[in-house]
């Protein structure tokens, strides 16, 4: 139990949970009492984004060279704390948002896998950009089913049962965990 | 200001990846839209340019926003700050170069992106009436990476720029949300990110981009001094040019129509045929397409030369222009041609398009049946040329042609005239 | 921007001496960390000695302008700062390396160098080639035009003491310079020190007593937030005798000096 406590006090998680948590909810709210459901798909998406913006700070240790000397084996432990982020980012917002369940976990998966990809890219403290980066004009854009390539850029607002936008968050979010999980961050 | 700080700062600071940012989305925004065949929506006219990418701001400015915040902390993520803080240039003096590199930076990007979307540009109305719209936005991203960079210097933490970037999205959604259920008025006008691209023939009347470049100059102001003041606790004087700058924004854009919008007369000017035939006028914005409406608006014309009193000019007309429209003239509605690619129909078909009405534009309570059927009247046949119409309407429609021609000649023109002169009398002119 | 010439730096200097404490008190955190400290330092090179939490830290970000005094009176190149200084001035004059030095990865060193000197006002004209003598003095010169964030932690150091360098400083203060430096390095290093010694005071806080030994006109050594001893180096080798925990005649000094002071301190 110590080893867990100390593991996840070294990634900020007894800061960063609590305000990430919060972030979901808060962005959920915004939309709270809005009719149009893509309205609330929308902000379920920038929930899932922002919830995960936060934790990704702590996709990696203050040191990452001194992590890297470990004896642990990193690339389950990253898989699992990053997957856990997102169940959890995924969870609450499932339980606030009115949006289907199916977007997003889909979403969570995806953006889960972008702030994976850019913290072993530019480093934890910039793990936010990626999810951020494709939320924002993706949920803008109007979801289109064609061409394939605005199917794909607005995967995070494409209905749920849109086959090009499960791939697109599959491939985000398996690539990004796996390149994670190798990687570490710089 | 050192010019050689600036010279490193331009290129070690968050200036060149914000710009990079602005850049490939800005671009990747117009040019995505020949995917879907929507150019239409920005490459007839100039001010279409300048209005489709202030739509784009909603992202840019969050964008801006983080990386201002970013490269706010970078003393504190650098381990710097025990070290600047011991040298003797004061706080305001040092901390203009990093702010001016990343202000310049997302103005200048901007700009390239409008440049860019300028090339694909072609219209054969040229002004530069425009520009002041095109250069608000720049203004804008300005007024963002600074206020990011003092709100970042307030809160100088690793969640900073994150939340800030989602938090101002939000914001920045919510004019666009109101927008689609009440045009936007008041206060809403200000802000940087525009709800809807323009039209062909409206622009932003001139007193909300006063107001807005009054708001965000302020804002930029506030952004530098929030990040510039010698000790946090002096930030509050940042609310003094944020708040000048809203009230003088307000002011400013109280003077404009409800809507913010308004005609550009330019664009709406008529382009004439100048030849010893019966003139044919389109709206300048159209004048490449006054070629191809010619002949067949002469066509229209000639048709037209049986009525008791025959009409002499045709001329295009913006969608709900006054009336009441004269007797001698034909006025075909601008709703015929589609921005970026021409009239809707051509030759005879287009001749019948005129005709519409009795060559009057729609207004008021548009019976469309009894539109063609005047038209088809005119032009002798039924159907006339042009998409032929299936289904009940159009066996309804075959059907009431069928009575009109069983008519005596007498009530056939009366029935006619009677149409038209409903068309011509509608008073119409609603704000574009 | 042209730097004004402040008339205080073309008259003859009014203060006998370059640091002038007295009882000062300054505390780190919740911590009285320099109690009650005399110091008076000239020109010349001083070297600071002490175990790990003596103050010798403090007493440097003290002198650095990063921390006020907390009680005591402490002059600076002739400026009290325990009362409403002209701190612009004053730290014009001041070079600083800290012990926890931070840079901007993305600079280059010579890019580096110019931030700092542009930051201490150094005048514009004289800005290239003050940058170019101080990488130089450190060695790095032929490394200017890469970024800092290439640099091996030697490096990284030299770059450090360039920066403090880079204003002539007639208070230069310098944290633990020599960790990381190569021994050939530290050679080099310790003539430095000794060049700038001869027209500026400067203060080094250094574990390596060899350092100290080799480099300095004077020695101080703190414990618990108070000097206990000042004095030419030679002094200290005095002060030990064969018995005394070292391997060298300056190691019996420091190891005896401290002995007695703990002694004293418990009697």
């Amino acid at each position: 139990m110590r080893p867990l406590v100390l593991y996840l006090r070294s990634r900020q998680v007894p800061l960063a949970l609590p305000g990430s948590l919060l972030a979901v909810v808060a962005v959920v709210m915004t939309s709270a009492g809005a009719l149009n459901p893509q309205r609330q798909v929308i902000t379920a998406c920038l929930a899932v984004a922002a919830g995960l913006a936060v934790l990704g700070q702590g996709f990696g240790g203050v040191d990452p060279e001194l992590d890297r000397t470990a004896a642990v084996r990193w690339p389950p432990l990253r898989m699992v704390h990053a997957g856990v982020a997102a169940v959890l980012v995924g969870g609450v917002t499932v339980m606030v948002s009115t949006a289907p369940a199916g977007v997003v976990l889909r979403a969570a998966l995806g953006f889960v896998g972008l702030a994976a990809l850019a913290a072993a890219l530019f480093g934890r403290q910039l793990a936010w950009t990626l999810p951020v980066a494709w939320a924002l004009p993706g949920v803008v854009m109007p979801p289109m089913s064609e061409p394939l390539v605005v199917a794909v850029l607005t995967w995070p607002v494409q209905p749920q049962d849109s086959t090009p936008a499960l791939l697109a968050a599959v491939v985000l979010g398996v690539g990004g965990l796996a390149v994670h999980a190798v990687r570490g961050t710089p | 200001m050192s010019a050689r700080m600036l010279l490193v700062e331009l290129r070690r600071s968050t200036a060149i990846p914000i710009a990079i940012i602005i850049i490939s989305f800005g671009v990747t925004n117009f040019y995505i839209l020949e995917l879907t065949d929507q150019t239409g929506l920005w490459q007839p006219q100039w001010a279409m340019l300048a209005g489709l990418q202030r739509v784009t701001l909603i992202v840019l400015w969050p964008a801006a926003l983080a990386a201002g915040a970013w490269q706010a902390r970078r003393d504190r993520r650098s381990g710097m700050t025990e070290l600047v803080g011991t040298t003797s240039r004061p706080t305001w003096s040092r901390s203009l170069p990093a702010a001016f590199a990343v202000g310049i930076c997302a103005g200048l990007a901007y700009l390239v992106v409008t440049a860019a979307g300028a090339v694909a540009v072609s219209t054969p109305y040229q002004h530069l009436g425009w520009t002041p719209i095109a250069l608000v936005g720049a203004l804008s991203l300005v007024a963002a990476a600074w206020l990011g960079l003092g709100v970042g210097r307030l809160l100088p933490s690793v969640y900073t720029p994150p939340v800030l970037a989602v938090a101002s999205f939000i914001l920045l959604l919510a004019p666009m949300e109101l927008s689609k259920y009440r045009p936007l008025t008041g206060v809403w006008l200000l802000t940087p990110n525009m709800s809807s691209p323009l039209d062909e023939l409206t622009t932003l009347a001139p007193a909300v981009t006063g107001g807005q470049a009054a708001l965000f100059a302020g804002l930029a102001l506030a952004g530098l001094a929030a990040a510039a003041v010698a000790k946090r606790r002096f930030a509050l004087a940042a609310l003094a040019p944020a708040g000048l700058g809203l009230v003088a924004g307000m002011v400013v854009v109280s003077a404009a129509p409800a809507t913010g919008l308004q005609l550009d007369p330019a664009a709406a000017a008529e382009v004439c045929t100048t030849d010893d035939g019966p003139k044919v006028c389109v709206l300048r914005i159209h004048a490449d397409a006054l070629d191809s409406l010619t002949g067949p608006a002469r066509q229209a014309l000639e048709r037209m030369a049986v009525l008791p009193t025959a009409p002499t000019v045709v001329r295009e007309v913006v969608d709900d222009r006054p009336g009441p429209q004269p007797a001698d003239e034909v006025w075909f509605a601008s709703a015929n041609h589609t921005p970026g690619e021409g009239w809707e129909a051509e030759g005879n078909a287009l001749s019948v398009r005129v005709l519409a009405g009795g060559g009057t534009r729609p207004c008021g309570e548009v019976d469309y049946r009894e539109r063609g059927l005047t038209a088809a009247w005119l032009w002798g046949a039924y159907p006339a040329p042009g998409p032929p119409l299936h289904g009940t309407e159009g066996a309804e429609r075959l059907a009431e042609w069928e009575r009109i021609k069983t008519l005596p000649a007498a009530d056939q023109l009366r029935w006619f005239e009677g149409v038209r002169a409903k068309y011509l009398a509608c008073p119409g002119g609603g704000t574009p | 921007m042209a730097r004004a010439v402040d008339p205080a730096e073309l008259a003859p200097t009014q203060h006998a001496w370059e640091v002038d404490a007295g009882a000062v008190r300054v505390r780190a955190g919740r911590r009285m960390a320099v109690d009650g400290l005399d110091l008076r330092l000239g020109t010349g090179v001083h070297g600071l000695l002490g175990p790990n939490g003596a103050g010798k830290t403090t007493l440097i970000r003290a002198l650095a302008t990063v921390l006020r005094p907390a009680g005591g009176t402490l002059e600076l190149l002739g400026v009290d700062v325990g009362g409403r200084p002209d701190l612009r001035a004053l730290r014009r004059r001041i070079g600083y390396l800290p012990q926890d030095f931070g840079f901007y990865k993305r600079f280059t060193v010579r890019e580096f160098v110019e931030h700092m000197a542009w930051l201490k006002e150094v005048d514009r004209r004289r800005v290239p080639g003050a940058v170019q003598e101080a990488l130089e003095r450190v060695g790095l010169a032929d490394r200017a035009g890469d970024t800092m964030r290439t640099l091996s932690g030697g490096m990284l150091r030299r770059a450090g003491i360039a920066q403090a360098l880079v204003n002539d400083p007639d208070l230069l203060l310098l944290d633990e310079p020599t960790v990381g430096l190569d021994p050939a390095q530290r050679l080099d290093f310790r003539k430095l020190l000794r060049d700038i010694g001869d027209q500026s005071c400067v203060v080094v806080s250094t574990h390596l007593i060899e350092d100290v030994a080799a480099a300095c006109n004077r020695v101080v050594l703190m414990h618990t937030g108070k000097a206990v001893f000042q004095g030419a180096p030679q002094d200290l080798v005095d002060a030990g005798a064969d018995s005394d925990l070292g391997d060298t005649p300056i190691e019996r000094g420091y190891s005896a000096l401290l002995a007695q002071h703990r002694e004293g301190a418990r009697r």
